[in-house]
């Protein structure tokens, strides 16, 4: 029988002693057996090596083992070798954080909604990070020949600003959201795995002190894409990253099979395909694709990996490998996974347009259509990126066209978004404006890009700060802003109470201002030739990298804003119990805080798609959103 | 939305997610997925050869000094893998596991997948390439161990069915699900291994 757990469940108060805690298996017992385990490892490795790349190579391999045992993420399969039984349901309840107050996030927590949580402060930290490496480099390059750091710093400090700004971005959506509102959307009690929902957070936690470590081992000249042969010629640093990156594309891997079995086998009865919120279509075809593209990359740090510290030749033309074969093993990745990001931030769109037009989604099958589209086609178009590569000419039109032809599916996208604003009632509360912003930014960015993919006008673009303003107005103007979209829509679900909207509007308005402007400039400085990922530029191109970088230090209030506001408002926000916007999807109708398995009682059976506003035979759910979720 | 809460009896627990039939479903699909994940990674690990070996930069995919190593122990490694899955593969047709059958069959399947794993690991350390690696030699040793951490996920799997199995704890649906598991992925393994055989003996 079903456990019926009261509204608040999953909320409960600690009621074991911290100390006792402090000896269960917790992210402290995680950090220090893996740390244990890596020094044993190194030690013993140099010993019969005496080599620092299979030294730094046993650390690395070592350190998440012991992690995640000493997190008590092998609990189960251990329980299987020895014979036993499976876990109580007083044990599986406890495993998904019943009763753990604020402790579960600091364990091998199952539940789906500490995952989402956990997930969302890791995005958080990545943002952070990454942030203010972006900081330092504006401070570098706010005078040509500046010796704030030095070259060498100034290529470690790039590359880790893009790998953790990539990092974020891929799990930014389908990590938080996908993991607390995707199952309810759909009306299931979990994840279908959960055990391997909680592994893959703490795979992608595990992989951050790896990725930091190369800070401490000599940091790494490649840039985030890592090219060899750049990447193979010797520097301890990049060892450290490719571990990392390892580490974290597992950790996709596993948690893609699980969204993806999730979606497939647990929607409620009712749901189906074609009531799927835009939001689930989109977090399932993303990580769809990530299931498909993410194993290339995968294969090209194995081998970058191999070629340091085993001195294979994949990318070492004298041995017969290729430093081309690299480039495609990451595009072939590298493209889709603008995707990866991409579509999720889509069907967020769709999911919050609606609810702030009060109008129901125009077009939708044309939203689910585009998103296949870009998803198929996506897997076409990695070429692009090598135009200026020495390629064979004849590759290169069929690349361009895919390239031009994955705007169609876009369009459609956009299509359907203009559709829904249109006549539309507008309420302008702040996941509407972060959504018009997305709106805004990603069309510079998707109409810059026309340019990088005709292979003419390619030519003397590739490598300029063009293209680096071209995938910011992409990837932040158009994703990390549909992430605050997000992040304001649905954290009054997420902690029962609302980011305070003051504050809200002015991160909104600096962080808008602040993008626009500064990288409008950037791409006055790439168009006037300026290289990018390099220390210094020519003297004539000072004014507009004074520009970029004082406004970027203006994103950089916004974001510290936004920081606030979260921290301001997980005490003193106002509380939200209720159905906040009013919305029409199943994780609204659910009490605040939401039960541990979601639905107590009856799971819900559905019987429309979520996009009724304003149709007289819809059900007005702003009335029903109290007891709802009681069955 | 439009929902109706008030009907559908819910029977499962928070680890149930519904009925035995369900959760089966569930891991079947979750095994194809991850089956599917780990071909598009043995897929680049492959075609990385295949496109090594049609660039042949200078003619150093292969040099003249290296000499193939024998394709015999390799589809050895490929035979005793096999069967391992074959030992595996009864579970996903016997509907009622008893526990002398799973565990007679998973004892057989991972001492047969250690015997791979460990064959596997002598081919590779006794395969005379001399010093200098090229191309080919650097496939052949990375595809040679990818199958080695098939070998050993397939050993795995086998080892915690064989603990269920000792102890007869077989009846719910965890461990039917469980054995599945284990059961696809033995058999991908053979699959992958026979894959990574094939290209590694012959696109040299």
């Amino acid at each position: 029988m079903g456990v019926t757990i009261e509204s608040g469940g999953g909320q409960g108060t600690a009621t074991r002693p911290p100390a006792r805690r402090l000896f269960r298996p917790n992210v402290l017992t995680g950090l220090v057996l893996g740390i244990v385990l890596a020094v044993i490892a190194a030690y013993v490795a140099n010993a019969i090596t005496q080599s620092a790349y299979s030294t730094a190579a046993a650390a690395f391999t070592a350190w998440p083992i012991g992690f995640l045992v000493g997190m008590g993420a092998m609990a189960y399969p251990i329980r299987w070798a020895f014979g036993k039984s499976d876990p109580t349901e007083e044990e599986e309840l406890e495993l998904a954080g019943k009763d753990a107050g604020i402790w579960r996030y600091f364990r091998f927590t199952t539940d789906h909604k500490v995952v989402g949580i956990q997930y969302l402060w890791l995005v958080f930290t990545l943002l952070t990070v990454g942030g203010l490496a972006a900081m330092l480099i504006r401070i570098n390059l706010i005078e040509p020949g500046s010796k704030a750091l030095a070259p060498w710093n100034y290529n470690t400090i790039v590359g880790f600003h893009g790998l953790a700004m990539i990092a974020a971005s891929i799990i930014m959506i389908s990590g938080p959201f996908g993991n607390f509102v995707v199952p309810i959307m759909i009306g299931a009690r979990d994840m279908a795995f959960p055990r391997l929902n909680a592994l893959s957070f703490w795979l992608a936690f595990s992989s951050v002190p790896v990725l930091l470590m190369t800070f401490a081992t000599g940091g790494f000249s490649t840039g985030w894409t890592l090219y060899a042969p750049l990447a193979t010629e010797g520097e301890l640093g990049m060892v450290a990253i490719n571990f990392g990156v390892i580490l974290f594309i597992l950790s996709t891997m596993v948690s893609a099979v699980n969204i993806v079995t999730t979606v497939i086998t647990l929607r409620t009865k009712g749901m189906t395909w074609a009531r799927l919120p835009a939001t689930v279509w989109a977090v399932f075809l993303s990580v769809l694709l990530g299931l498909v593209v993410m194993p290339s990359f995968e294969a090209s740090q194995v081998f970058t990996m191999t070629d340091q510290v085993f001195k294979t030749t994949f990318f070492t033309a004298s041995g017969g490998g290729s430093a081309w074969l690299y480039e495609n093993l990451f595009w072939f990745m590298g493209h889709p996974e603008v995707y990866v990001i991409a579509i999720p931030a889509f069907g967020v769109v769709a999911d919050i347009i609606p609810v702030f037009t009060r109008k129901p989604l125009f077009g939708r099958p044309l939203i689910v259509g585009g998103m296949i589209g870009v998803t198929v086609i996506s897997v076409f178009v990695w070429a692009h990126h090598l135009f200026v590569s020495g390629m064979a000419p004849g590759l290169v039109a069929p690349f361009m066209l895919t390239t031009e032809l994955i705007s169609i599916p876009t369009g459609l996208i956009f299509l359907a978004i203009v559709g829904t604003l249109w006549r539309g009632k507008i309420w302008t509360e702040l996941p509407l404006m972060w959504v018009l912003a997305f709106v805004f930014n990603f069309l510079i960015g998707g109409i810059t890009g026309i340019y990088l993919a005709d292979a003419p006008s390619d030519i003397g673009l590739h490598g300029t700060m063009f293209v680096t303003a071209h995938f910011h107005y992409t990837l932040m103007g158009g994703m990390l802003m549909e992430f605050f979209a997000a992040v304001y829509f649905w954290f009054p679900k997420m902690f029962g109470r609302k980011l305070d909207t003051r504050l809200g509007k002015i991160h909104f308005w600096i962080t808008q201002i602040c993008f626009n402007v500064a990288f409008l400039a950037m791409f006055y400085s790439g168009l006037q030739g300026m290289a990018r990922r390099v220390a210094s530029y020519a003297a004539f191109l000072t004014p507009a990298n004074v520009v970029t970088s004082l406004f970027a230090f203006g994103i950089g209030v916004g974001m510290c804003i936004f920081a606030y506001n979260v921290f301001r408002s997980l005490r003193h926000g106002e509380p939200a119990t209720g159905n906040v916007w009013g919305s029409k999807t199943l994780e609204w109708q659910v009490p605040t805080p939401v039960p541990l398995e979601n639905f107590t009682g009856a799971l819900p059976v559905i019987t429309a798609d979520p996009y009724g506003y304003g149709e007289k035979d819809a059900v007005e759910v702003v009335a029903a959103a109290s007891g709802s979720g009681e069955g | 939305m439009a929902t109706d809460f008030a009907t559908v009896p819910v029977p499962e627990a928070h680890h149930g997610h519904g009925t035995p039939a369900e959760a089966l479903q569930r891991t079947r699909v979750g095994v194809v997925f991850f089956i599917l994940a780990d071909l598009m990674l043995v897929l680049a690990f492959v075609l990385c050869q295949v496109y090594l070996k049609a660039l042949n930069t200078d003619h150093a995919f292969l040099p003249a000094r290296f000499h193939l190593p024998s394709a015999l122990p390799g589809l050895g490694v490929v035979v005793v893998g096999a069967l391992g899955a074959l030992a595996m593969v009864g579970n996903l047709r016997n509907q009622e596991l008893t526990r002398e059958n799973l565990r007679s069959r998973a004892l057989l399947a991972l001492v047969l997948f250690v015997a791979a794993g460990v064959l596997q690991a002598y081919v590779l350390s006794t395969a005379g390439f001399g010093a200098g690696a090229s191309a080919y030699v650097s496939s052949f040793y990375v595809l040679g161990w990818l199958a080695v951490v098939h070998l050993g996920a397939a050993a795995f799997g086998s080892l915690l069915v064989l603990g269920r199995a000792s102890r007869g704890r077989l009846s719910t649906a965890r461990a039917r699900a469980g054995v599945e598991f284990a059961s696809w992925w033995a058999v991908w393994a053979a699959v992958a291994g026979l894959l990574v055989w094939a290209v590694a003996s012959f696109v040299a």
